[in-house]
């Protein structure tokens, strides 16, 4: 496996509140292989944009802390190295873009001034340069007239052309790792498949690899090929996208499946999972997908089922899954 | 932003002749006639021929509408009247007295804000350490003490016991430099108390909070180091409030100022007020609360123009 780019091991990542220890990451481990785009699916609070910031190491601490696990990037562990070191690593080499471009560029700096300032971060080259590289960034995310757009602020910009400029920024150094959390929620549908799109084409270009983080499987389906789907700090299934919408295995991944809306489908209510994602402070003893599961069973109830390797690159969290390993029900 | 100032610089102008109408009127109603005074007040019982020649004189028996126009006229023209009890021309008078306030209030501000900025930013990026309640529960001891109690101490402590400085009284720059600085430091720390402690508390908070804005989490996984994440760009983004602050704050300073100037007798333009007001001395009292008025709107439009500055949404607009 010396392809693989990003491997998280065993995360643990604890958030100390007045009322106590929540473990908000509990064990997850995943890979991402050079050139992959990986996507991470789960409702929120299910831990996955916290994973991703702790590759970044971004989290904030204290609340948040990195209780065990490793991150290993290129054959190292990020965990290991000191915040100097990590500073040479986010921007070079990992990138992240997030949710609301609305808040995510600073409002009293250009986006010129932002993206130069990444550069320049990395690289020792005049401001000049700097500049240059940064329209060609612009206009390689396709914004109109980047040499005037190169000076506008933030406001000017519509929350579509702002994202551009946050892809810009991230990608200013050609990183081998982008891990996008949620990057079109907050757009509307025609721009974010117009975003999902520009990062598709880019991801070519680049052959950079991807952390596609989202809640919604629509999005996972345009511009992944790999999928992770969490609840409450765990993972519960992984699989290729095509196999996981042709059969989902875990009742959790069925139950996000059916919530999409259909449009061809005579379904006049949408489906909806029952029940609230467990606090991560009161979970279930056993599954913790039991207390919304259509399916559970008495040692559901007991015991919390291991991730069973599946075949074909799959694995599941569920008990369903014990005795037939090839998925019969 | 052009338009911006322009359209501030007219609102401006309109409220000095607001506030300017108003103290002319208010000061009319007040009781206590400044022929009366001049003459040795009721005590005295000057004849009433006297006083009545005292009161053309001194221009008082022209209808009041007339006394208003006549005043807002010439001050429009830059000729603040005569002091009815000297006879002296307001605006020079008026000037000095100024000049030595400002000689207080100006050092003050510059202190409270290189002090406090750097403070609040302190208190603020060491949260969990003895920094920050050691540094916020200072703050709260110079909001609660009065500026009067504060000069008394200092004048006690610094003038008194200790002797190292001089506890009250004012020398002039251009006479002793050295003397000018000596004399100034206790009133000018003891003005600076109250605006420091706002700045600290108002930095400390806007710093905080923008230490959590999304922002600042886009620019830390670029790779920046903290100290530039922190100074470029949560201050950065701090000091658009924490300007407004300052120039609240600048405007509470000309309160906080009638007390250090009586503790320390410093002869500024409070003084000059205060005794001016006994004495109805009219034409001395309008203007000195007319200059004191265009200043603090003018503090208030400079505000508002360097928040247009910091801020690229009122700038570009």
């Amino acid at each position: 496996m010396t392809d693989t780019l990003l491997a998280v091991e065993d995360l643990q990542v604890e958030f100390k509140t007045s009322e106590g220890t929540a473990t908000v990451v509990d064990g997850v481990s995943f890979s991402v292989n050079k050139g992959e785009t990986l996507g991470i699916v789960g409702e929120s609070g299910c831990g996955k944009s916290v994973t991703s910031l702790s590759i970044m190491r971004l989290l904030p601490t204290p609340p948040g802390n990195i209780a065990g696990g490793r991150i290993v990037f290129q054959g190292q562990n990020l965990l290991d190295l000191s915040e100097h070191e990590m500073c040479g690593i986010r921007g070079h080499d990992i990138s992240m873009i997030f949710q609301e471009p609305m808040t995510s560029l600073n409002p009293v700096y250009t986006i010129g001034q932002q993206i130069s300032e990444a550069i320049r971060a990395h690289k020792k080259i005049s401001a000049r340069e700097a500049r240059s590289q940064t329209v060609k960034m612009l206009e390689m995310v396709g914004i109109p007239e980047p040499a005037q757009r190169v000076s506008n602020y933030p406001h000017q910009l519509s929350g579509g052309m702002r994202q551009r400029a946050m892809i810009a920024m991230a990608l200013s150094l050609t990183p081998k790792l982008l891990i996008a959390d949620e990057p079109t929620t907050a757009l509307d549908v025609t721009i974010q498949a117009q975003i999902l799109e520009l990062m598709r084409r880019i991801k070519e270009e680049m052959d950079m690899a991807i952390i596609l983080i989202t809640h919604d499987l629509g999005v996972i389906a345009e511009v992944t090929k790999r999928v992770m789907v969490m609840y409450a700090g765990t993972v519960v299934e992984e699989a290729l996208v095509d196999d996981l919408f042709l059969k989902p295995y875990h009742p959790y991944t069925e139950g996000l499946l059916a919530s999409i809306p259909q449009l061809n489908s005579t379904q006049e209510r949408l489906h909806v999972i029952e029940g609230m994602v467990p606090h991560a402070l009161q979970r279930p003893r056993g599954c913790r997908f039991a207390p919304r599961c259509p399916y559970a069973e008495e040692i559901c109830q007991r015991t919390e089922p291991a991730l069973l390797a599946m075949g074909g690159g799959r694995s599941v969290r569920c008990w369903k899954y014990k005795n037939s390993p090839q998925g019969g029900e | 932003m052009k338009w911006f100032v322009v359209k501030r610089l007219l609102i401006s102008l309109v409220l000095v002749w607001v506030v300017a109408t108003l103290v002319f009127f208010s000061l009319h109603m007040l009781p206590g006639d400044p022929a009366l005074i001049a003459l040795g007040g009721s005590e005295a019982n000057p004849d009433p021929e006297a006083l009545a020649a005292m009161q053309k004189k001194l221009g008082l028996d022209r209808p009041i509408l007339k006394q208003y126009t006549d005043w807002m006229g010439n001050a429009i023209r830059g000729d603040l009247g005569r002091s009815l009890l000297n006879d002296r021309p307001v605006g020079p008078d008026l000037r000095l007295r100024l000049g030595r306030t400002l000689q207080l209030i100006i050092p003050a501000t510059i202190l409270a804000i290189i002090v406090g900025i750097p403070m609040g930013v302190l208190a603020a990026t060491h949260r969990n350490s003895f920094w920050d309640p050691l540094l916020s529960s200072t703050a709260l001891l110079g909001f609660s003490v009065p500026v009067f109690v504060l000069g008394l101490l200092f004048v006690w402590l610094f003038g008194l016991r200790l002797q190292i400085l001089p506890a009250s009284g004012y020398v002039a720059f251009s006479d002793d430099p050295i003397g000018f600085i000596k004399y100034l430091t206790l009133p000018a720390i003891t003005l600076s108390f109250g605006m420091l402690a706002t700045v600290m508390r108002m930095t400390r908070s806007c710093v905080l909070e923008q230490l959590g804005a999304d922002y600042v989490r886009t620019a830390r996984s670029k790779g920046l180091a903290y100290k530039i994440v922190l100074y470029k760009h949560a201050l950065r983004n701090a000091l658009l409030p924490i300007s407004t602050v300052v120039a609240l704050q600048i405007g509470l300073m000309f309160g906080g100022s009638v007390l250090v100037e009586s503790v320390y007798n410093w002869p500024g333009i409070n003084s000059f007020l205060i005794t001016s007001i006994n004495l109805r001395d009219y034409p001395v009292v309008q203007g000195v609360l007319l200059l004191i008025s265009i200043l603090f709107i003018g503090i208030n439009l400079i505000a508002d123009v360097t928040y247009g500055l910091l801020d690229p949404k009122v700038r570009l607009d």
